[in-house]
């Protein structure tokens, strides 16, 4: 007996043809450094899926490419498909964009603000937000430490405070409007926070359910209200943008508190979301900690931010080293204490909080203490009084997340206090009737790619899964559980909204004008302050803005990562702004569906090119190794539309084993050759047929679009076509189209994918045919 | 008469000229797996030419040089590459013969118009579909729009081209500024997109890892100004003894 068979070793050894293909592909040269190649690949069962979608489009007359595959996976013999792709539109992936954990187009609003269309840059924020202002005022700009002039040059672009600029200086007061639709299904979203706020809104305004949420609290906003000091985050905004979530239908029910999804089920709703974040503050069990005065972050701040009258003493000790522990510590300083101490574990330059806030604090008179630790609270008659502390020589932390601390000998030393206040994390609060796999850290466990916890129906989002995170975490948490919750509903779980106008190009814009006056290169500005003394004397907002001068010149600034930067006028614009600006209204006006047949336009011909040299390396190691291959583009559209290759506008198919000779032997498949009567005589239908037969030639449906051209030369007599037969190849085709659409559509839905838009595929379809 | 060019730097030697020789047979087989590369519908669309010498690669590095002036975006990129097209070997030039007269129609939406390829027919002169070539207008770097798929095909020619170049052990590489230079000067004149490919045989290619500002300190310059400051580098004229009378280091 042989070892092993053959035939079956051979067919293997396919999938290692495939990754040196993938290798080739990868070390191909580069013509600009611009094209990220992307690869999957695809084999035995999974091919199936494509036969489902081939057979739906051949139904109606196609003969969608691939038959050679699916012969040799019936004869055992699957081949591999390595799927190689990019995105080869003009709009490159700027860092700060990839940053962001809402996907904020990030380039676009700062083009936006630098030619003078404040109103426009919010509603790009508001695409992927629905609290514009709150991220300007407190987001933790994780896009500005990716920001390439930060990384090459000299220092990051001042995101924040552009936003935060253009959230100040937008003269359109906006108005949600809710969904026209409704689903008739019922969602109750458990938490008013950003998580919670955020997927209400979308599961009501975008998808069209019914959304009720219920928070415990007397106000809603969760952590953006009761944790979020009123100096950083002003009330009026954060009601204002509470009051947008009431507007597009969600109906948020104060001081009602949820004890168990039961119930809410009970009441006939079809799921649950939870997002009660994470309000219990963890308390270290130090000698001293249930005297009086020893207080709870979330405690603290919940009392103040609600207006409850909060006492403090005169010398007041934080413990912590993050944002919260600021905030507690600068809101002491504005309910009374004269003097506020924080101590933290880490070192200066390791400390969590943002830099920013650590300055400002310092100028409102907070003194801090890094590396050190309190070994135990100090009490006189039952009150605090103090606490004893020593200097950190190292610390981190064990496998159930609990500080292993040592400290340096002889360095231990009491400090004074008269209120103690931990700072050193939040968990999450989840009622026991819930009944909920927890996680790490006391955390909701869920689903990384539905949301789904262990209980059907019932999701979870924001800080309760992912621990304390920040705000715009907790809005990108809730968008991703909208989605899953719509899909749970049977819909499609497509949240993304469009709402800045069509962009247009500006000869000079404001901006630019302003540089070319000024004549230097600008600088990071720094947002001006509240003086100190007058910060800790009310509530006021510490962070005064930018002013339009300095703003506009900031924007200036910017490297402008997401245009590939060439101005070739290849693609038939003359600058990469103007096709970016091109690309991103027309992805806008298709809501980012594909236009085409094949592919998603528009394209950077150098990007494309670029793609280009990759999959021919990948084809060229295939035969180096005699094994045969060949690039097919058809095929790859159908992958694309089931789901495969996210992000890419171009993909080809690298079939690695056997499939050629059928595919360029075989009859009919020859599209030069294609000869309409031969082919009826041999019974032969065309995999697809030649354009300029299936459409009478391009341009043909110009007039329908309102384009006016003299020269219609598709209408009869025709000159240079062979053969017209419009019925047989023209609106049938469209019915294809959308077959196909379909067929991958249902199998995103099976295998959890993102899914497509089919209503507005479907009309898009619809406007091309003849009328 | 014919143009007779004396110069005396850099110098173009016997063995310089036996390895760009070579270099030329190595570009010809490159040329050669671009036109077997995997072709978009199947339809032959590649033009090739191969540029070897130094007055025409000068040529091409000087259009480079002034392109280079023309826009702050082109700038460095253009003047870096021009030392590149002047150093080089020999130059290999692909275009695309279709991407611009006639779109792939193949409903593909690739590029930055509806999927029917009325974006590239609408700015264009056309007659019965027919697009007017003569019409050679051209304010930018490329005269797009452009069919993006055959631009993408052109992708595969050059590709093909590499691969081939490795398998010779020839260092190439892919350049857009000295393609659109090229072709601003005629070559490929059928091509609207050209790429030009640096084939070199050096012990050290040195366009791999350029010096910063390239065009201005390059291995050819700073050779040069070794020569122009001899002087100061210590290679200072005898001024001792006579040396046919005896050592010039010698004192007297």
């Amino acid at each position: 007996m042989p070892l092993y068979d053959g035939r079956k070793f051979a067919q293997e050894g396919l999938l290692q043809v495939a990754q040196h293909c993938a290798q080739a592909a990868l070390h191909a040269p580069q013509l600009i450094g611009k094209t990220e190649i992307r690869m999957e690949v695809i084999t035995g069962d999974e091919l199936k899926d494509y036969f489902r979608v081939q057979d739906a489009a051949n139904k109606l007359g196609a003969r969608l490419s691939g038959e050679t595959y699916k012969a040799a996976y019936q004869m055992g013999e699957p081949p591999v498909l390595l799927l190689i792709g990019a995105d080869v539109t003009p709009i490159v992936q700027a860092p700060c964009r990839a940053a962001c954990p809402a996907g904020i187009d990030i380039p676009r609003y700062i083009r936006l603000i630098g030619d003078g269309r404040y109103d426009q840059a919010v509603e790009v924020v508001r695409e992927k937000v629905p609290f514009p202002s709150v991220c300007a005022y407190v987001c933790r700009a994780p896009c500005e430490s990716k920001c390439r002039r930060g990384t090459l040059r000299d220092k990051p672009l001042a995101i924040e405070a552009l936003k935060r600029f253009a959230v100040d200086h937008a003269d359109k007061g906006f108005s949600s409007v809710p969904a026209t639709t409704t689903t008739g299904r019922r969602v109750a979203v458990v938490g008013s926070g950003p998580a919670g706020l955020t997927a209400a809104y979308y599961l009501k305004k975008v998808c069209g359910h019914e959304v009720d949420v219920f928070e415990s609290l007397p106000q809603p906003g969760g952590m953006m209200r009761v944790g979020i000091p009123g100096y950083r985050l002003p009330r009026e905004l954060l009601d204002k943008e509470i009051q947008g979530v009431k507007d597009a239908g969600v109906d948020i029910r104060t001081n009602t508190r949820v004890d168990s999804p039961e119930t809410l089920f009970d009441e006939g709703y079809d799921a649950v979301l939870v997002a009660i974040g994470t309000h219990e503050a963890k308390k270290p069990s130090i000698p001293g900690a249930e005297l009086d005065g020893v207080l709870a972050s979330t405690d603290f701040l919940r009392n103040v931010n609600l207006g409850k009258k909060t006492k403090v003493g005169k010398r007041v000790l934080v413990l912590g080293g993050g944002d919260v522990a600021f905030d507690c510590a600068r809101m002491a300083r504005r309910v009374g204490a004269d003097e506020v101490h924080i101590a933290c574990l880490e070192p200066r330059d390791k400390m969590v909080a943002a830099p920013d806030e650590i300055g400002q604090g310092e100028k409102e008179g907070i003194v801090i203490h890094p590396s050190h630790t309190f070994t135990k609270i100090i009490g006189k008659g039952g009150r605090v009084s103090g606490a004893e502390c020593a200097e950190v020589h190292s610390f981190g932390f064990d496998q159930d997340g609990t500080a292993q601390v040592h400290v340096k000998k002889g360095s231990e030393h009491i400090m004074e206090a008269d209120t103690f206040i931990f700072a050193i994390g939040q968990n999450p609060e989840i009622p026991d009737r819930f009944d909920l796999t927890i996680g790490p850290g006391k955390t909701i466990k869920v689903d990384p790619h539905t949301s789904g916890t262990s209980r059907k129906g019932v999701f979870a989002a924001g800080d309760a899964v992912t621990g304390t995170a920040s705000v715009i975490e907790a809005i990108a948490s809730g968008r991703k559980a909208a989605s899953a919750v719509d899909r749970y509903l049977g819909g499609l779980g497509i949240i993304d909204e469009v709402l800045a106008p069509p962009e247009e190009v500006v000869e000079i814009s404001p901006a630019q004008a302003l540089l070319a006056r000024i004549g230097k290169d600008p600088e990071r500005p720094q947002m001006q302050l509240l003086p100190g003394e007058k910060a800790v004397a009310g509530f006021e907002k510490v962070e005064l803005g930018l002013t339009e001068e300095q703003a506009l010149l900031e924007t200036t600034r910017c490297l402008k990562c997401d245009q590939v930067g060439l101005d070739c006028g290849g693609c038939g614009f003359k600058t990469c702004r103007e096709a970016v600006i091109q690309c991103q209204n027309r992805l806008n006006e298709t809501g980012g569906e594909p236009w085409g047949w094949l592919m998603k336009g528009p394209s950077c011909i150098w990007r494309a090119m670029e793609l280009g040299i990759s999959i021919d390396w990948a084809a060229a190691a295939a035969h180096r190794l005699n094994v045969e291959s060949r690039v097919a583009m058809i095929p790859a559209t159908a992958f694309m539309r089931m789901g495969y290759m996210e992000g890419c506008t171009l993909v080809t198919v690298l079939p690695i084993g056997p499939c050629k000779e059928h595919w360029y032997f075989s009859p009919g498949t020859g599209r030069e050759e294609y000869r309409p009567a031969q082919m009826e005589r041999m019974g032969q239908i065309l995999q697809y047929p030649p354009l300029y037969m299936r459409f009478t030639g391009p341009g043909r449906d110009l007039g329908k679009r309102g384009i006016n051209v003299k020269d219609r030369w598709w209408d009869p007599p025709y000159t240079r076509l062979e053969i017209v037969e419009d019925n047989k190849w023209g609106d049938s085709v469209l019915d294809r189209d959308f077959a196909i659409f379909e067929a991958a559509d249902q199998i995103r839905k099976e295998r959890g994918r993102g899914r497509l838009n089919l209503p507005r595929i479907k009309s898009n379809l619809d406007s091309k045919k003849s009328k | 008469m014919a143009r007779i060019t004396y110069r005396d730097w850099p110098p173009y030697s016997p063995t310089d000229q036996n390895r760009r020789e070579n270099t030329v047979v190595a570009a010809k087989l490159m040329m050669n797996a671009a036109l077997t590369a995997p072709n978009v519908g199947g339809l032959p669309m590649t033009e090739g030419e191969i540029v070897y010498g130094e007055e025409e690669q000068e040529q091409i590095a000087r259009k480079m040089e002034e392109i280079a002036h023309e826009k702050q975006a082109w700038q460095h990129i253009f003047l870096y590459e021009a030392v590149m097209a002047r150093q080089a070997d020999s130059i290999l030039l692909l275009g695309n013969t279709r991407a611009y007269s006639s779109p792939w129609n193949g409903e593909c939406g690739l590029c930055a118009g509806r999927p029917d390829c009325s974006f590239v027919y609408e700015n264009r002169t056309q007659k019965a579909g027919l697009i007017d070539t003569t019409d050679r207008r051209c304010d930018t770097l490329v005269q797009g729009p452009l069919c993006a798929m055959y631009a993408h095909q052109l992708g595969y020619n050059v590709g093909s081209a590499l691969a081939v170049a490795v398998h010779l052990y020839v260092d190439a590489r892919p350049f857009i500024s000295i393609g659109t230079a090229a072709q601003k000067l005629g070559y490929c004149n059928n091509s609207a997109v050209v790429i030009g490919i640096a084939v070199n045989a050096r012990a050290k290619c040195e366009p791999s890892d350029p010096a910063i500002d390239y065009h201005l300190v390059n291995l050819d310059r700073a050779i040069d100004a070794i020569r122009g400051n001899v002087n100061q580098l210590g290679v200072r004229p005898a001024t001792g003894k006579e040396y046919r009378a005896g050592d010039p280091a010698k004192k007297r």
